[in-house]
């Protein structure tokens, strides 16, 4: 179920908060789960099991890691203290890890895997793996499998106290404002709002406010800038620039996509009383790739860096395991939102320059420039990297780029792209998005003081993105497919 | 608000202090929620008001009595384990979820009222179009998929074929493989083929879509290949792009439509004319000129564009879109032309034949392509022409036909094949065997010619509808297998073939919604008593090709009685 839509919006949201503030507190979280069951399980039914096995899973290592053993009887030790771990704990740690890993590694990568071996074995001379089993991503894996390995993983850790409540742990897992698309809420960031999150007026409020800019954002200028990204990125040819125009319309369409998700999870959880981290922090005003990282999908690269890159050593092994680790995680956090060569490139992409970045002492190549120079050229950088991210395949990928510099011959009809890609609609709704991204304040500051001008602009927002969904057919967002 | 520095803290602490706390007045905050809540509440509220006032049931409720029902049937009916009857039920859930929300948009009043008077905005003032159409200048429309195959990568371009393979659900995608399979099947049979790919509006008027001068016809880089590879293969190829150009672009007339994806009458009949002229000097061994009886009357009509009408505008301002073009209808003995099936030539065609020929298009009738070819010829012809997918919809209608017995071939010489040419890019080229099969007795129902009865059955398959506004037509017929049927004498343990109307004027009829299952009651017809209006409007056929070749009837009065076990 997509957020822009109507379904729910006019009867999956309404009914969802209806529930949730009639039934008596202890029920909420049995409410909140089974609404977010459903939600999950609209899109395909049977994933609802995965969903849960997976959740069962997590609890069940996370509480014989507490208990360090089978005595659940007994009351809830604190949070485990620091130390070596039994074999028991360590047992429990390595099965929720590679259950996790397992299911995503068989659900997200196993199509992947197989097409590359037929290649392989063709390459050999020999049968490929034709009329294999292909098999359905189920949505939103990626983000709750790493969401719910972060609880056992915490708790192995140290650093949080098992629950005891499984209703709680599903209802952590599978909180449906964040549970398809993220961000990714870490078990310790959320573990004291579980014990209480009250809903304030103020709360609600900002709610609104974040769940209405996030619609507008989503219907007004990532639809829009997505059209145009679409038609240049299906083209034949193209004119250097409108190959520009068609990267850069992706970069606002996948940033205002995925941060308006984000916004409206956030919303959503406030209007739930939950407060879920900034998972955005105006990526594109960054003045270098490390800078980039830390304002783009914050949630995974925190996730990332503390569950992957500290792990592997981080920067305590040496300079050229740090090179190493850097490069690994970002090669790796490609990998993540898709199997396919085209994100693991991306991932490289950002790795090799975060690695180059650190060797030049934590700065961009181009720190001398001004301030405008500085952005424009990590700009630049992340465009290069979108054109694998959009594109279908490595091959389709450069030759885009050999659009965007001009190494291909334009064929007459390159001129009807430029026709529509030109059209007045189109550039407005990318002039709009540029200024937002580069001139316009943050979401989440412009909404810490609302007052009646500013309510007036976000409920205005609001019914116009309501009547122009109402025109869109087909809206779904970006991340839904990692 | 004053509070400690965001970097001294963890990501929750700055969340909880941020987020968590906001300044805002209470009657602000009020007003916030107030208006949010009353805009997700009103708009259910007052649907299911409207759906209560309107009739008994309530299509927006009917979720949980679908499910329901398909639960039971697949229990009931599946003799399959366990595991086969979860995957069955939860692929038949999706189906009805999806299917359910999509009607929950179609029917809302909150769209229906919305979404054209949204639409009017985008297109008036923002000068852009929807998911279907492209704004271009001057107020010209142009049909989405027209531009697309032409912005496309070539058409025959390797990768696309296996990219085409993989995502859509074809056999094949290569226009020529089953062209020059069609033609030595033909040939073998003494015919002798055109093959006539009819230019979209991009191709001839690109100047309409963007401002930009631009002499050459706009064309997908693999068309020049196409037309070599057919040459090669020997195959006559009659592209009239050229003489559009030439006669109406570089002459400063349009030869398309401006609101619709189709040419202009005298465009069309200019191409007829030359088609003629071309058969003619070819001496294709056709005898031309044994007909002297036809007669074109001239004749003004007024519609509103079929791309106008997938914009969902307000009524009241579609009359902008609405053009009036001089069509000429051929006259035959003071009767409507008609195709004969015992005509030398046998012309396979797309809506570019059925308009001004097709009355349910709203351009007039009997003043189409064919007529017109006819009447350029002076000679019969004989016609069958299917208004969408001209890559295999009327290749595979004349293979039904000749596999139920009926020689559609007998006495051919020439076999003219007219499609657009999107169906290069875009259309299912599947390989047709054109074998000649004989009439087999069957227990499918057949009617004698002006008989109506009225029966009731089970569906037992159906073909799918497409969406009102995602396709270049307002009317659409499925085709049903009705089984158990029930109600008149000699009709028990009968089946029947039926099609039905299941889109009427862009709007989806009760048959769109039926489903496997479901006992219906109808009263039905020979299909060949309404063939002539009918038999162009775009047809969805079932997948089973042993049902296909049966005798359809035509379905009306449709009555929907529920799922029985």
């Amino acid at each position: 179920m997509v957020f822009s839509s109507h379904l729910f919006l006019y009867y999956f949201l309404p009914l969802a908060l209806l529930l949730y503030f009639l039934v008596p507190r202890s029920l909420k979280h049995l409410v909140l789960t089974v609404l977010s069951y459903a939600f999950y399980g609209w899109t395909n039914p049977l994933f609802v099991f995965l969903l849960l096995f997976s959740t069962a899973i997590d609890y069940l290592c996370g509480l014989s890691m507490a208990y360090n053993g089978f005595n659940w009887r007994d009351p809830l030790p604190d949070s485990l203290p620091r130390g070596s771990r039994s074999r028991l704990q360590k047992t429990m740690l390595w099965l929720s890890v590679l259950t996790n890993l397992g299911l995503l590694g068989f659900f997200k990568y196993f199509n992947f895997a197989a097409e590359n071996l037929t290649v392989l074995s063709q390459w050999f001379g020999w049968p490929g793996l034709t009329n294999v089993l292909r098999v359905t991503l189920p949505l939103g894996i990626s983000f709750y499998t790493f969401q719910s390995m972060s609880y056992t993983i915490d708790v192995y850790r140290g650093q949080t106290r098992a629950l005891r409540n499984f209703i709680d742990f599903a209802c952590f897992v599978s909180m449906f404002p964040q549970l398809v698309a993220g961000p990714i809420i870490r078990f310790s960031e959320i573990a004291e709002q579980l014990r209480d999150h009250p809903v304030t007026l103020e709360k609600f409020a900002r709610g609104v406010a974040f769940f209405s800019l996030g619609m507008a954002k989503k219907i007004l200028l990532a639809n829009p800038c997505g059209k145009v990204a679409d038609i240049a990125f299906s083209a034949g040819s193209l004119a250097v620039l409108d190959a520009w125009q068609g990267i850069i319309a992706y970069a606002f369409q996948i940033y205002f996509d995925f941060s308006a998700y984000s916004d409206m999870a956030i919303g959503l959880g406030l209007m739930l009383g939950f407060v879920f981290p900034k998972n955005f922090d105006s990526p594109y005003r960054a003045e270098s790739i490390t800078d980039f990282w830390r304002r783009w999908h914050i949630s995974l690269s925190s996730w990332l860096r503390d569950y992957l890159y500290i792990p592997l050593g981080g920067n305590r092994l040496g300079t050229a395991r740090t090179y190493l680790n850097l490069f690994l995680v970002m090669l790796l956090g490609g990998l993540w939102h898709g199997a396919a060569w085209v994100f693991i490139i991306w991932g490289a992409i950002h790795g090799l320059w975060l690695a180059l970045e650190r060797l030049a002492g934590k700065t961009s190549f181009y720190h001398r420039l001004p301030k405008f120079g500085r952005t424009g050229c990590t700009f630049f950088i992340v465009l290069v990297a979108w054109v694998f991210f959009r594109s279908a395949g490595t091959a389709e990928a450069v030759t885009y780029l050999r659009h965007m510099f001009g190494a291909v011959k334009v064929l007459p009809n390159s001129l009807a792209v430029t026709g529509i890609i030109r059209q007045p609609y189109y550039l407005g709704s990318m002039l709009i998005a540029a200024v937002v991204v580069w001139g316009a304040p943050q979401t989440w500051d412009w909404t810490r003081k609302l007052n009646w001008f500013k309510a007036v602009i976000i409920i205005s927002l609001l019914i116009l993105s309501a009547v122009v969904l109402a025109t869109q057919a087909y809206n779904p967002f970006i991340y839904f497919i990692f | 608000m004053s509070h400690e520095s965001p970097t001294k803290l963890t990501r929750e602490q700055v969340a909880a202090l941020e987020a968590g706390r906001t300044a805002v007045s209470s009657a602000c905050a009020v007003f916030l929620i107030v208006m949010f809540l009353l805009l997700i509440l009103t708009v259910p509220v007052v649907q299911l008001i409207l759906e209560l006032r309107e009739s008994k049931s309530v299509p927006s409720l009917s979720l949980f009595r679908d499910l329901k029902a398909t639960s039971r049937e697949v229990i009931l009916t599946e003799k399959s384990g366990f595991f086969a009857k979860l995957f069955q039920s939860n692929k038949a859930y999706m189906q009805i979820m999806h299917a359910w929300e999509t009607k929950l948009e179609d029917i809302s009043a909150l769209g229906q009222t919305v979404r054209p008077v949204a639409q009017s905005f985008m297109t008036h003032q923002l000068k852009t179009g929807n998911e279907q159409v492209y704004h271009g200048l001057k107020q010209w429309l142009f049909y989405r998929p027209d531009v697309d195959c032409l912005i496309a990568p070539s058409f025959l371009d390797a990768e696309t074929l296996k990219q085409r393979l993989t995502t859509e659900p074809l056999s094949q995608p290569d226009p020529r493989l089953a062209l020059i399979d069609f033609q030595q099947q033909l040939n073998r049979r003494g015919i002798h083929l055109i093959v006539m790919p009819v230019p979209v509006k991009p191709v001839v008027h690109p100047e309409n879509l963007f401002a930009r001068a631009y002499a050459a016809p706009l064309r997908n880089p693999g068309y020049e290949l196409f037309l070599a590879d057919l040459a090669a293969a020997g195959i006559q190829v009659f592209d009239p792009t050229d003489l559009l150009i030439r006669e109406f672009r570089a002459a400063g007339k349009d030869a398309f439509l401006t609101a619709d994806s189709h040419w202009r009458p005298e465009a069309m009949r200019k191409v007829s004319e030359a088609l003629a002229e071309l058969i003619k000097a070819d001496h294709l061994s056709v005898s031309v000129a044994t007909h002297s009886n036809f007669e074109a009357k001239a004749a003004a009509i007024t519609n509103l564009g079929d791309i106008a009408g997938m914009l969902s505008l307000p009524e009241d301002q579609k009359s902008r879109w609405l053009e009036t073009v001089e069509i000429e209808p051929i006259w035959e003995h003071n009767n409507f032309w008609r195709p004969d099936k015992k005509a030398e030539i046998l012309v396979l065609g797309d809506s570019f034949a059925n308009i001004f020929s097709l009355a349910i298009m709203g351009w007039g009738e009997s003043a189409g392509f064919v007529e017109h070819l006819s009447f350029a010829l002076q000679t019969p012809l004989d016609a069958l022409v299917i208004n969408h997918n001209g890559a295999y919809a009327t290749r595979a209608a004349l293979a039904r036909a000749l596999a139920r017995g009926e020689d559609r071939l007998a006495g051919k010489r020439l076999l003219i094949y007219q499609f657009a040419v999107r169906e290069l890019a875009y259309g299912d080229w599947q390989l047709i065997e054109l074998s000649l099969g004989s009439k087999e007795q069957t227990d499918f129902l057949e009617l004698t010619q002006g008989t109506a009865v009225t029966v009731r059955g089970t569906v037992s398959d159906i073909a799918s509808a497409p969406r009102p506004g995602s396709v270049p037509y307002a009317d659409h017929i499925i085709s049903l297998h009705l089984t158990d049927l029930d109600g008149i004498e000699n009709v028990e343990n009968k089946q029947a073939l039926v099609y039905i109307q299941s889109m009427d004027n862009n709007v989806w009829t009760e048959a769109a919604r039926l489903r496997p299952g479901e006992t219906i009651q109808l009263q039905l017809e020979p299909w060949e008593d309404v063939a002539r209006r009918l038999d162009g409007v775009n047809r969805a056929e079932l997948e089973d090709l042993e049902l296909q070749l049966q005798e359809p009837c035509w379905g009306t009065k449709l009555v929907r009685l529920g799922f029985t076990p």
